[in-house]
């Protein structure tokens, strides 16, 4: 039971966390989308930290999630940096 | 399966996906679709935590701490322990390698007078006094934790705090303080739940934070007496 209620504390505040990003980027007037994704992504790895050790029978899907959002940041920044190093090169991948 | 948590969560990863796609592509609005990302994400923890999470039959679950908490009182009333005081060894004093709480069967047992690895074994003797050798509760999140010796009286407050309040969620607020005659005191403020009454002197809450201390300061732990003040509970250990 206590467990469940730790796990609720998470998400609740993961949510309210990823909502508040969501209100101050678009109060700065950011509009590329993948800045917005990269904060969520940053918000979640920053909760996942404070709220660990999750209860192990969620470990391991969580962990996959972690993965694939991970995976996610990695391209998002790979891409800026790319856009700075070698423009001409992400023109070439996306198409004129 | 936590079932509402399942369904909320495939809802919002579903609407969040979908939505986040069109409104990237089709609306371009990139507030609205990284609105919807973060919607999918949320969901997506909510799914596999209500997916993974197993259910608990709480009504059965209170009944079998109702069952097994009145026997043992029973039993330790029977050897006459239930006013003993008990003392905390940290897991470096035990053969298994975990903290345990022991209780004298004949009479008070003086801190000093246990010097040696003490078996893995419920009934034990220490100088020729019989003794009880009682697991704490919440073993694993202890091990979790990594609980270890510390130095500070903060790291001490840090871990029972992370326990009670961050892991069970038992009570609001955490103070440890230490007095000159070395006396650590624990102050547990809004006990949340509320625990069938024990009549013994090592309750559910004590045996924990007795636990996490002798951990902490990797040294034998008496649990002194109890105090409470309206709604804050206060602890006395040495």
């Amino acid at each position: 039971m206590a467990e469940i209620v730790f796990i609720d504390k998470f998400l609740v505040r993961l949510a309210l966390s990823i909502f508040a990003a969501l209100i101050g980027l678009i109060i700065i007037g950011e509009k590329r989308a993948d800045v917005y994704v990269a904060v969520f992504i940053l918000i979640y790895f920053i909760f996942l930290a404070l709220y660990s050790p999750l209860p192990r029978e969620v470990e391991g899907k969580i962990s996959l999630i972690s993965k694939i959002l991970l995976t996610i940041f990695i391209i998002i920044v790979a891409f800026r940096i790319l856009e700075i190093l070698a423009p001409t090169v992400i023109v070439t991948m996306l198409g004129p | 399966m936590l079932i509402k948590h399942t369904i909320v969560g495939l809802n919002l990863l579903v609407i969040g996906v979908a939505g986040s796609l069109t409104a990237f592509i089709i609306l371009n609005v990139p507030e609205l679709a990284a609105a919807l990302a973060g919607v999918a994400m949320v969901g997506a923890v909510l799914f596999v935590v209500g997916w993974e999470m197993p259910e608990h039959p709480i009504k059965a679950m209170r009944e079998e701490i109702e069952y097994l908490k009145e026997n043992v009182e029973r039993l330790l009333e029977e050897l006459n322990v239930l006013d003993r005081n008990p003392v905390f060894i940290p897991s470096t004093m035990s053969t298994d390698g975990k903290p345990s709480i022991i209780i004298p069967l004949t009479k008070n047992i003086e801190l000093e007078s246990i010097g040696r690895k003490i078996p893995e074994r419920m009934l034990v003797t220490m100088r020729n006094i019989p003794c009880l050798k009682l697991k704490p509760p919440c073993l694993k999140i202890i091990d979790e934790l990594g609980i270890v010796n510390v130095e500070t009286v903060g790291q001490i407050e840090d871990f029972i705090s992370k326990t009670l309040v961050q892991h069970l969620n038992i009570v609001d607020s955490v103070k440890v303080a230490t007095r000159t005659d070395g006396t650590i005191v624990v102050s547990l403020s809004k006990i949340k739940y509320g625990f069938s009454k024990y009549r013994g002197k090592i309750g559910f809450i004590t045996a924990i934070v007795g636990a996490i201390l002798a951990e902490t300061l990797n040294r034998k732990v008496e649990f002194l007496k109890v105090e409470r003040k309206l709604e804050e509970t206060i602890l006395f250990f040495k």
